[in-house]
């Protein structure tokens, strides 16, 4: 067994890595949801500052698209203006 | 348990005594481990990440809409909105898109009236917050400040959408741990907003409503109901928002899914053709352990050991480069596709979430074809007669 020490060690050294990266990452991301925002909370934007569909939540690019390539009836930003609209039934 | 040993000890030896197999296999499975979780990890830190910020957001928020679009909406039928089922009270907000240069921007207006928080308590990297004192005043986010070179105390010139100059003075930078939500944010006073966006007196972008209950669905959705009654209006709840999000980065991580979808049958289609190959010359091998009184079981467990320790080098293997490609190298090229079409700012650290879940399903995937494509062949190879198996494989 002893020669395929390494071996096994190297499995053992790359799962205990993957593990520990988890755990970190896990708290932290439970620490973030506990602790306040205080900009966050202030503003309430539902969203971050990277690209989405919504035209509700931030979408810096594709207003800038829409408003200068695409704007036409019926197609691409007249599908996504009104892409999110309130939808849901009773549970 | 020394049996058992034993044949552990022997499955460890089939691994190196196939050494080409174990190779080819290790490096099929650990990419299509690499692919899929790097991406996954980076989708789910920027659900995450959404669904952080839709914590804080209205339970419901009305639009006006004017031909099918988002207009400015009147802030004289707030009082009719506030008499609607469950509704506790309605905000109205103003928020949008700015210019600086070719530099995109949100702004957002902040109703300094109601700031009770200390100095302190904002995320700020230098300076200070907006105050009732400072009404020209604003808050900018990490990523502009350093696109625009703006400090704290700076002036900075922006066009508003009437095409007037306006200069503000930088009371503040955010950090850069916040820059996720704010990197391209200016927070201003609701007034400087409004004549920066060219928003009306008596308008707003949207009205934020909060309702008696945050938790239940059902409030949301007979609230949602009754506000859509209203004329011109678009009512959006924070359950739909997040489903969007969901959604959106859910389809741009499942190109890259298939992707590994694909590569993943491959593996196992290499795996199984190895092992067939390999089996053909380890049935003598196979025959001679059962003529020296290994059991048909003994042979399924050698192999089962054998492929849920490579499986799980593969896993882990993947796994790792995953981890260190995210988080240490910023995910390059993932980040460009699932950020979209945001303009990225220089210092942008993609969020990483790497989940118990995905981990066991990487691990789950990356063991569970492995099994199959290696433990059938072994069975087959072990149901034969020792002799005939000997004879075989010489012939």
């Amino acid at each position: 067994m002893m020669r395929h020490g390494r071996f096994l060690l190297l499995l053992g050294a790359l799962a205990a890595f993957v593990v520990v990266s988890c755990v970190q990452s896990e708290l932290s991301w439970a620490a973030r949801d506990a602790s306040p925002s205080l900009e966050r909370q202030m503003t309430r934007l539902p969203c971050i500052a990277v690209g989405n569909l919504s035209t509700y939540v931030r979408s810096g690019g594709l207003e800038f698209m829409c408003t200068s390539l695409y704007d036409v009836p019926g197609g691409y930003c007249y599908y996504f203006t009104t892409g999110v609209s309130f939808w849901g039934g009773i549970e | 348990m020394r049996r058992a040993r034993n044949l552990v000890k022997y499955s460890l030896d089939c691994i190196q005594r196939y050494r080409t197999r174990t190779l080819v296999v290790l490096i099929c499975l650990a990419i299509s481990t690499a692919l899929f979780s790097s991406v996954a990890f980076v989708k789910d830190g920027l659900v995450k990440e959404g669904a952080l910020s839709l914590k804080y957001s209205p339970d419901i928020t009305i639009q006006a809409i004017s031909s099918g679009r988002q207009t400015t909406i009147d802030t004289s039928l707030i009082p009719q909105y506030r008499s609607a089922y469950a509704v506790v009270s309605v905000t109205p907000r103003i928020w949008g898109y700015g210019n600086i240069g070719n530099i995109l921007i949100v702004v957002v207006g902040v109703d300094l009236n109601v700031l009770n928080a200390g100095q302190d308590a904002y995320p700020l990297e230098s300076g200070s917050f907006l105050s009732k004192a400072a009404p020209n005043a604003i808050v900018i986010g990490k990523g502009l400040a350093e696109v625009t070179g703006a400090k704290a105390g700076s002036i900075l010139t922006m066009i508003t959408e009437s095409v007037e100059e306006r200069q503000y003075t930088v009371a503040g930078i955010f950090d850069s741990e916040s820059s996720i939500y704010d990197a391209d944010m200016v927070l201003m006073g609701m007034e400087a907003a409004a004549d920066f966006l060219g928003v009306p007196s008596g308008q707003a972008t949207d009205l934020a409503v909060d309702l008696i209950s945050t938790q239940d669905r059902n409030v949301q959705v007979l609230a949602a109901r009754g506000l859509s009654e209203f004329p011109n209006t678009r009512v959006l709840t924070k359950s739909v928002i997040l489903d969007a999000q969901e959604v959106i980065y859910g389809d741009r991580s499942g190109f890259i899914s298939l992707t590994w979808a694909f590569i993943l049958i491959s593996a196992s289609i290499v795996a199984f053709n190895q092992t067939v190959v390999v089996g053909h010359e380890s049935r003598f091998e196979v025959g001679l352990l059962k003529s020296l009184g290994f059991s048909t079981s003994d042979i399924i467990f050698i192999r089962l050991v054998e492929s849920t320790i490579i499986g799980a080098l593969a896993g882990s293997l993947g796994l790792a480069a995953a981890i260190v490609f995210d988080s240490f190298l910023n995910a390059p090229v993932i980040r460009e596709f699932m950020l979209g079409w945001a303009v990225i700012y220089p210092g942008f650290q993609v969020p990483v979430h790497i989940s118990a879940g995905t981990v066991l399903f990487a691990y789950a995937i990356t063991i569970v074809p492995l099994l199959f494509a290696t433990v059938i062949p072994a069975w087959l190879n072990a149901t034969v007669d020792p002799d005939i198996a000997m004879r075989g494989a010489q012939a």
